[in-house]
């Protein structure tokens, strides 16, 4: 620990140290100015586009020129070295969720466009279900953001920002790229990771239309052979289902000086294969697959209807289907039927619409108010949902935006909620505000409650049989926290340093309880707090070629043990720490680039109840530490073709030590080892970009 | 078919012997199965508990369904004077300390007492029903043995489905019952718990059978088990425990030697010898148990639902005939079978 401390410490003063030898460079002409991050823009919880510099929240951007070297091909691919973000896989399902300082997907609001996306349960496999070809920038928020954007956004949010039509009169571009999935391939089909892309856009007097279409292909890892028993499959823990996906989108606009309007789709086809084991005893094999359609619609609108009065809309409409088919393989004389086993052959279907209108309104140029109202609609149904229940959700919020002096910047916001199921908190406030403390010099501070609301799952949860009882509780209240942050930004020529610190306290947390009027039924129930604290260090350097970015963070997650257990006299706290380094060096003359995104993810301690010798103890376990690192080329040939070749988990990661005997959730296998990845991978991709002015 | 070819031979053998004496019609002694591949055939019902027991008899090939709910107490025909209570359906029992059953009002009646909290490991909730830890459903039955001195036998509360996650347990569904020796049988009184007057049966010992059954909702004497030497095992949802005995637990797919009535059985792991190679020179090697739940739940595994585990076992029948039996499937993990039909696949080995 102490370690990775001064090692941070060292670079930063490493950094701090470059920049005023290379004073003098400095001023000198920067081969790529994409990656000046001060001068990039946000939209993200914004009254409108604002530089990063000004913006009163502490945003972080991604942009399209590092997703680009990355050779992405999907969005976790690209958080994956962030900081603060740590995802789970999920084998049993073949998705992943996300977490964001240390809290879980179902407080992290995922946004595309500002549209949230929708997730059937509470993990956000909705993340690698957006066409990574189709994004310009990934914003992220941390802290709550539940003023503007309503429940969810309690750790923080992601808002993936869309491509929008450049500037040559037509663009078509293709990209095709190929992966090993560790040591496993076939060329361009089956094994491994193939992916291939082709976007087109033109625009003409204001109007535009942009649309692509992706296909991606993992063909699995570490799979069974077709006749492996079931005992032979279910011994190794660490396989990866087969995935292939179909995206598609459009997006058809029109603006003007005073007006934009434009209409986007986006649709998804995603299979995922997952092939039991065989029975010896009688030949048959079961054979499911997952396969879920998202078909997402989203008109947005913004006016200039006077110099000080600007309207926004969005309304945006999702439909969510997932169906589980079964098969039954009989090897005897190759026939299949449907499996009768409960619960294998499903389909859940959702639906979410959502209008959000704002305006903004600027008296002075020291004020702005801006007031807005949601409406948001979900219906669902499925097995295990009672009835086809509809979730009404009104918000009307205000904000604005009080500059008393050019250094003082002051953001209120209050949300009021109304809505037809749920007991929702009946207001929400936050306070943003930043202070420019020196010309280079800025502090944020922020406060704020956030909320989530009960989903659909838990308030209709229906699910009786002989040994599960289970039910939803409709009389459920939001989750509900409590968050500080307080972040200084430094930025000195092409340095820029941020710490910053944040407190979350969480309350009402929603969990699994046994019903007070008949103890032997499950529910869900407002039960739980949490916190999680923690401080980040992040810096960004120029130099010439060369960009730079080191990070640390230390995040603590809160030990519930501590509290429900007071007399083992646990910590409050328990600790991981994060290191990640991204270089990237740009060689002009050759049009090249060369890209290390690098990440160390420090153990994650938790404790666990453990009784010895007819005492109860608390026992230190472990999720080990892992070091994450992606090597990209990235080479212009001609004027139109750019070549990408390069290694992903360049340590060969494949599974994490674990001494914990459970690590929760349905579908987690407690045991000595815990699944991360299918290993070192190796990236070849051309990709091909055509302009007419 | 085995069985039918066997039962040819031997008749065949019979008449070549007797074919002399034609006025003498013949004795046949069936000749225990060969072996079959047996689908246990239950019914339906809501989740994935069936609504039957299943009794299976090996050397007949046979089996037979009851519907889990047809009883409620079973009257031991032992020499003890015992009573059980139905594990099939959940049923509870709660002593009062009183003898007089037009005395017990719903006044006696708290709710917490005949539900039985699953998953609970608080040792109070196995004394409401019959422990299922025990090698012998007799050992420690939540009704204490039925005395011969009139005044030590109280009356009990019994719920029917008191250890069901499902079932609504109140004053109106509660029955109280006490139960008296009346010669070399039972008597059982028993009333709703709101009735002010009660009704009696009586039920005599029948030695060809384990136990009496009497269904309280019925109000009579009903048929459940097979005679006591024709059957083996039973497959059925019932209490049962988990967490290593810590707590009490309904379970689906549990199986249950008919240890009353002589059968015996010993576990064998596939690691150590496989299904097909093991033959009557391996009989030796297996430990029989005469416990109830020789079998248990150790065949298959649900939590996590990887279906039938790899083992099978050594079945020892009351007339001495050996029989290896494995699990076929249960329609769990992806075994091709289906949930509340499981298969089961034995092999006379020694004949008894």
């Amino acid at each position: 620990m102490k370690r990775l401390i001064l090692l941070s410490i060292f670079y930063l003063s490493v950094t701090i140290s470059f920049v005023f030898a290379q004073k003098e460079d400095s001023t000198k002409h920067i081969a790529s100015e994409k990656v000046d991050q001060l001068n990039e823009v946000v939209v993200t919880a914004q009254f409108g586009p604002q530089s990063l510099k000004n913006s009163v929240y502490n945003v972080r951007i991604i942009n399209a020129e590092k997703i680009r070297l990355r050779g992405a091909t999907n969005i976790q691919q690209v958080l994956n070295t962030e900081l603060g973000f740590r995802f789970s896989n999920d084998l049993t399902l073949g998705t992943n969720d996300v977490e964001l300082m240390g809290m879980s997907g179902r407080n992290i609001k995922i946004l595309l466009d500002g549209v949230p996306m929708v997730d059937r349960s509470d993990s956000r496999e909705s993340l690698n279900q957006i066409d990574i070809n189709t994004v310009e920038r990934i914003e992220i928020v941390e802290g709550p953001v539940s003023v503007v954007y309503g429940t969810d956004a309690l750790a923080g949010a992601i808002n993936i920002i869309t491509k929008n039509v450049g500037k040559s009169l037509v663009n078509v571009s293709a990209r095709i790229q190929d992966e090993t999935a560790g040591n496993e391939y076939g060329l361009l089909r089956g094994k491994g990771n193939h992916n291939k892309n082709i976007s087109a856009n033109w625009q003409n007097n204001g109007w535009n239309l942009l649309t692509g279409f992706t296909h991606n292909d993992f063909g699995g890892w570490n799979l069974a052979p077709r006749t492996a028993t079931i005992a032979e499959v279910n011994s190794v823990a660490n396989r990866w289902k087969p995935k292939e996906q179909f995206l598609v989108n459009t997006k058809v606009g029109y603006r003007n000086d005073n007006f934009n309007i434009w209409y986007r789709f986006d649709g998804l086809n995603e299979a995922i294969e997952s092939r039991g084991g065989m029975n010896p005893n009688n030949y048959k094999r079961e054979l499911q697959t997952y396969t879920t359609h998202r078909y997402t619609q989203q008109l947005q609108s913004a006016w200039q209807a006077a110099e000080r009065l600007q309207f926004t809309a969005i309304a945006g409409y999702t439909n969510l289907q997932r169906s589980t088919k079964s098969l039954i393989h009989d090897f005897t004389n190759n026939s299949e039927v449907l499996s009768t086993e409960a619960g294998k052959q499903d389909v859940a279907k959702f639906h979410a619409a959502i209008i959000r209108t704002t305006a903004i309104y600027s008296p002075s140029k020291s004020i702005s108010i801006q007031p807005g109202f949601e409406l948001n609609s979900d219906v669902a149904s499925g097995a295990r949902i009672k009835g086809a229940p509809i979730i009404n959700d009104y918000a009307f919020f205000v904000s604005s935006e009080i500059k008393p002096t050019e250094k003082i910047n002051i953001r209120p916001g209050l949300r009021f909620i109304k809505n037809s199921v749920y007991d929702a908190p009946s207001v929400i406030p936050s306070l943003n505000a930043k202070f420019s403390l020196l010309h280079a010099l800025d502090l944020r501070l922020a406060y704020a409650r956030g909320f989530r609301a009960p989903a659909l799952r838990e308030l209709y949860y229906d699910f009786f049989d002989a040994s599960h009882s289970i039910m939803g509780n409709t009389n459920l209240k939001a989750e509900e926290s409590n968050s500080f942050n307080g972040s200084l930004a430094l930025h000195v020529l092409k340095l820029r340093t941020t710490l910053s610190g944040f407190y979350n306290l969480f309350k009402n947390r929603i969990d699994y309880g046994v019903d007070a009027s008949n103890p032997s039924v499950t529910t869900l129930i407002n039960i739980a707090k949490y916190k999680t604290t923690g401080a980040t260090l992040d810096n960004s350097l120029i130099l010439n070629n060369l960009q730079m970015n080191v990070g640390f963070a230390y995040i603590g997650r809160f030990n519930s043990l501590g509290d429900s257990e007071p007399i083992l006299e646990l910590p409050e706290f328990v600790w991981s720490p994060e290191l990640t380094t991204n270089l990237s060096y740009t060689f002009t003359k050759m049009n090249g680039n060369i890209s290390l995104f690098y990440k160390y993810a420090g153990s994650r301690p938790s404790y666990q109840l453990s009784t010895e010798h007819n005492a109860q103890n608390a026992k230190l376990v472990k999720v080990g530490a892992f070091s994450w690192a992606d090597l990209m080329l990235n080479k212009n040939l001609y004027q139109n073709i750019t070549v990408t070749a390069g290694i992903k988990n360049l340590f060969d990661i494949t599974q994490l030590t674990n001494s914990s005997t459970a690590s929760g959730g349905a579908h987690s296998i407690g045991g000595a080892t815990l699944p991360y990845s299918y290993g070192r991978s190796y990236v070849l991709g051309v990709s091909f970009n055509w302009n007419k002015n | 078919m085995n069985k039918l070819n066997s039962i040819l031979a031997v008749t065949l053998l019979a008449i070549t012997f007797t074919s002399c004496k034609k006025d003498d019609e013949p004795v046949l002694v069936i000749p225990p199965s060969d072996g079959s591949i047996l689908t246990l055939n239950a019914e339906a019902a809501i989740g994935t508990g069936a609504a039957n027991s299943v009794f299976v008899d090996l050397s007949a090939d046979e089996q037979t369904k009851v519907l889990r709910t047809s009883w409620t107490l079973g009257f031991y025909s032992g020499s003890d004077f015992k009573v059980i209570l139905n594990n099939t359906a959940g049923a509870t029992a709660k002593r009062i300390e009183k003898t007089d059953l037009n005395a017990v009002t719903a006044a006696d009646f708290v709710q917490s007492e005949v539900a039985l909290d699953l998953m609970n490991p608080n040792v109070n909730e196995f004394v409401k029903i019959d422990d299922p830890r025990e090698s012998s459903i007799l050992n420690k039955t939540a009704i204490a043995a039925v005395s011969a001195i009139e005044s030590e036998n109280k009356v009990y509360l019994v719920s029917p489905s008191g250890g069901t996650h499902t079932s609504v347990i109140t004053a109106e569904t509660v029955y109280k019952v006490r139960i008296l020796r009346k010669g070399d049988g039972y008597a059982l009184q028993y009333a709703k718990l709101n009735e002010t007057t009660f009704k009696t049966i009586d039920i005599r010992k029948d030695v060809t059978y384990n136990f009496g059954f009497v269904s309280l909702d019925e109000g009579k004497a009903v048929t459940v088990e097979p005679q006591k030497h024709q059957w083996d095992l039973v497959w059925s949802w019932s209490i049962y425990f988990g967490g290593g005995g810590a707590y009490p637990y309904g379970f689906s797919d549990v199986v249950f030697i008919n240890s009353l009535g002589g059968t015996q059985a010993g576990e064998v792991l596939s690691s150590t010898i496989s299904y097909d190679d093991f033959a009557a020179a391996n009989i030796a090697s297996v430990t029989f148990s005469g416990a109830r739940n020789a079998i248990g739940d150790k065949w298959r595994s649900t939590q996590p639902a990887t279906g039938i585990t790899a083992r099978f076992y050594v079945i020892k029948d009351a007339s001495g005939n050996v029989y290896k039996l494995k699990f076929v499937s249960m329609g769990v993990g992806g075994d091709g079978g289906e949930r509340g039909k499981p298969v089961i696949e034995y092999k006379l080995i020694k004949k008894g």
